[in-house]
């Protein structure tokens, strides 16, 4: 994505956050100043999460127990690594999700591979 | 058979064995938007853990399929319930400000999701329709419709 695309996403995120936080605030009895306060810290936070997802060496947090999961210099196909565990039908490992040949996500094989 | 009729002849073999082909790399290709995928999961590389990923996907896939497919409605109970269990799995011991980027980061993760599917659904709606309605009658398939 260009920078103009990723500014783009930002302010639409931003924006869709400002709208969910709004009501909600309000709904507290915490008035338009308050739903404001609530807005621009839910903007800051989108913004510094799509700054930091771009860059990933300036992620602060893991999960308990994270191990990379590709072997060093493989970073960049692990995204993108899939296995077929039959004729027609691809997993992505990363994305826990299996598709079928033809555009379809396939759900039979997505609880096989992944339990979910 | 004169040169001119072995000439169309190949001509016609060759163009059926191109569409043949053709037909055959469609067929072959689930149509994922790797690009699109790769930069969403490699952004949340480490926040979720592989089960969170599983629920995130599904999430986003049920969401993309009820926005998409006659007959598929989203159930909100489940989507919450699943939802709130994903956030409250965090690390230990985050500040409150990066906590909130943690749920940040998983809000945007699951929209972003949606997105690529709607895309990927959108293109191939038939097969992608198909397949969902399939799915949501497997009983033994954890899905967040009714």
């Amino acid at each position: 994505m260009t920078h103009l695309g990723k500014l783009i996403f930002a302010g639409f995120a931003a924006a869709a956050l400002l709208v969910a936080a709004q009501p909600a605030a309000e709904a507290k009895g915490i008035g338009p100043t308050g739903a404001a306060i609530v807005g621009g810290v839910a903007g800051l936070a989108v913004g510094a999460a799509i700054a930091d997802s771009a860059n990933r060496n300036k992620k602060k947090y893991y999960y308990n127990g994270y191990q990379q999961p590709y072997a060093p210099g493989q970073y960049d196909p692990y995204f993108n690594q899939a296995y077929s565990p039959v004729a027609g039908v691809v997993c992505y490992p990363a994305q826990r999700l299996c598709y079928n040949n033809g555009g379809s996500v396939n759900g039979t094989w997505t609880r096989r591979a992944f339990g979910y | 058979m004169n040169m001119m009729n072995i000439l169309r002849g190949t001509s016609v073999a060759l163009a059926i064995g191109f569409t043949a082909t053709a037909a055959h790399a469609q067929a072959a290709d689930d149509f994922r938007i790797d690009d699109a995928w790769k930069a969403a999961l490699e952004g949340n590389e480490g926040i979720l853990t592989e089960k969170q990923q599983a629920v995130v996907t599904g999430i986003a896939y049920a969401a993309a399929a009820a926005l998409l497919c006659d007959g598929i409605d989203i159930d909100a109970d489940k989507v919450a319930a699943a939802t709130t269990a994903v956030l409250a799995e965090g690390p230990k011991g985050l500040t409150d400000e990066e906590q909130f980027g943690r749920y940040t980061n998983i809000m945007l993760m699951m929209g972003t999701a949606k997105g690529i599917l709607l895309a990927e659904g959108a293109l191939h709606k038939a097969d992608f329709c198909a397949a969902a309605t399939a799915a949501k009658t497997d009983v033994q398939s954890a899905n967040f419709w009714k």
